[in-house]
């Protein structure tokens, strides 16, 4: 056992993971090495001082509020899916998950010179409009939730196939279309007979369908 | 009324003090029935932990208070998977590390710039250091190291992970978690010492 070989094994020294025979050996050179022992010490020196780390740092500012507004409108989403929203009319509950593409998420490439890109396309009123008729409301928000929750799983079990840049730009998006969904049935609950409301709410389900189906049919990027 | 509730609180003070364990799997089960009360409680109970968590591994105070809020926003969401196999603050700490690691390689991808290499020397000097500031100068010294040697450095020295978790969690090899660490540990000792 040389200098080298005890500099090399120091963080499993550490971590006190070498092996008993090896401890005696790498033990026998510290006590005929000063520069090692040296090494060693310093080592143990900044084990203490991070042992003696505060475990709890109290934030400058109280967090819950901003928590518990966030959880608010998630409630505000749900209580909506599942009561209030029922009562209005729209077609066909699949057309909430089959309406044509309105927002898609892609990357181009992977190099570094290149960023995601991101493309969202409005869906036309026409379409939006034809899918508020006869249906309730709560009918598409059954589907919608059931499509979403097929393709979220299968988004989780390609996660590893695509680039960091496809998932940001996707998550990013489903950020973003959940903010929107809880900022409409927000205002839904002030305004429950607004119709134009409804029919937004109805396009951002889709927004979010397209996106997520766009995301689970990307070919393999790893 | 008021005295009901101060009575109520007290009540709960006592309790939690008497029998800590089982007060938290009170709180969680009124939790995970959707008492956002309760999960708030839970909140109290472990921000400071969660913060300083997010705090060590993104070296930025504002984005660690984002990045707390959005852990407890996740656990909330998770909350009906939680079994109890685990302790409540281990499952909320997996969350949190998630969270910022998950953050972490977005901003790499969105930067394209590395911030991992050629920094060997880059950490300014700490100070000196004395009692009470010895600590603040391990913190800025940690704050200031390369963003993925900090990672591995806050999750294997200071919160106890293997290099086997490490590496899963943060999709790297373990060899790069140990590399990653003797680095961090170098880079340190240096700065702490200068």
């Amino acid at each position: 056992m040389n200098c080298s070989d005890v500099l090399t094994r120091l963080d499993d020294l550490m971590d006190g993971t070498v092996a008993r025979g090896e401890r005696a050996a790498i033990d026998g050179h510290l006590e005929i090495c000063a520069d090692c022992r040296s090494e060693v010490e310093a080592h143990a020196a900044l084990r203490r001082r991070v042992d003696e780390l505060a475990r709890s740092v109290e934030p400058s500012r109280d967090l819950w509020p901003g928590i518990a507004h966030r959880i608010d409108r998630q409630k505000v989403v749900q209580g909506r899916f599942g009561l209030r929203v029922r009562r209005y009319a729209l077609t066909a509950a699949a057309a909430a998950v089959v309406a044509a593409a309105v927002l898609v998420a892609y990357t181009v490439g992977r190099q570094h010179s290149e960023k995601p890109v991101l493309v969202i396309r409005e869906a036309t009123p026409a379409v939006v409009a034809a899918s508020f008729e006869d249906t309730s409301l709560g009918l598409v928000e059954a589907e919608f939730q059931h499509a979403r929750s097929e393709l979220i799983t299968i988004l989780e079990q390609r996660r590893h196939e695509l680039s960091p840049e496809t998932l940001w730009v996707v998550d990013s998006n489903l950020r973003l279309i959940d903010d929107a969904i809880a900022e409409i049935t927000i205002a839904l609950g002030q305004d429950p007979d607004n119709t134009q409301l409804s029919h937004r709410l109805a396009a951002v389900y889709r927004q979010q369908i397209e996106l997520l189906r766009t995301a689970t049919g990307l070919p393999s990027e790893i | 009324m008021e005295a009901s509730a101060t009575l109520d609180q007290a009540a709960s003070a006592i309790t939690m003090i008497a029998d800590p364990q089982s007060s938290s799997e009170r709180l969680i089960a009124r939790a995970m029935r959707g008492e956002v009360s309760a999960f708030e409680e839970l909140y109290q109970l472990t921000c400071g932990r969660i913060y300083a968590l997010c705090l060590r591994m993104c070296g930025d105070a504002h984005l660690a208070e984002e990045l707390t809020q959005e852990s407890y926003l996740r656990a909330w969401q998770k909350l009906t998977t939680f079994r109890g196999d685990s302790l409540f603050a281990t499952w909320l700490h997996r969350i949190a590390v998630n969270v910022v690691l998950g953050h972490h390689r977005s901003r790499l991808r969105r930067d394209e710039r590395s911030t991992e290499y050629g920094e060997l020397e880059a950490i300014p000097a700490a100070g000196p250091s004395r009692d009470a500031g010895a600590a603040v100068d391990l913190e800025r010294a940690i704050a200031r190291l390369p963003e993925r040697a900090r990672i591995v450095f806050v999750l294997h020295d200071v919160e106890g992970f293997r290099h086997r978790e490490i590496a899963s969690m943060a999709g790297m090899a373990e060899g790069t978690s140990k590399a990653q660490l003797s680095r961090a540990r170098q880079l340190l000792r240096k700065a702490l010492t200068t």
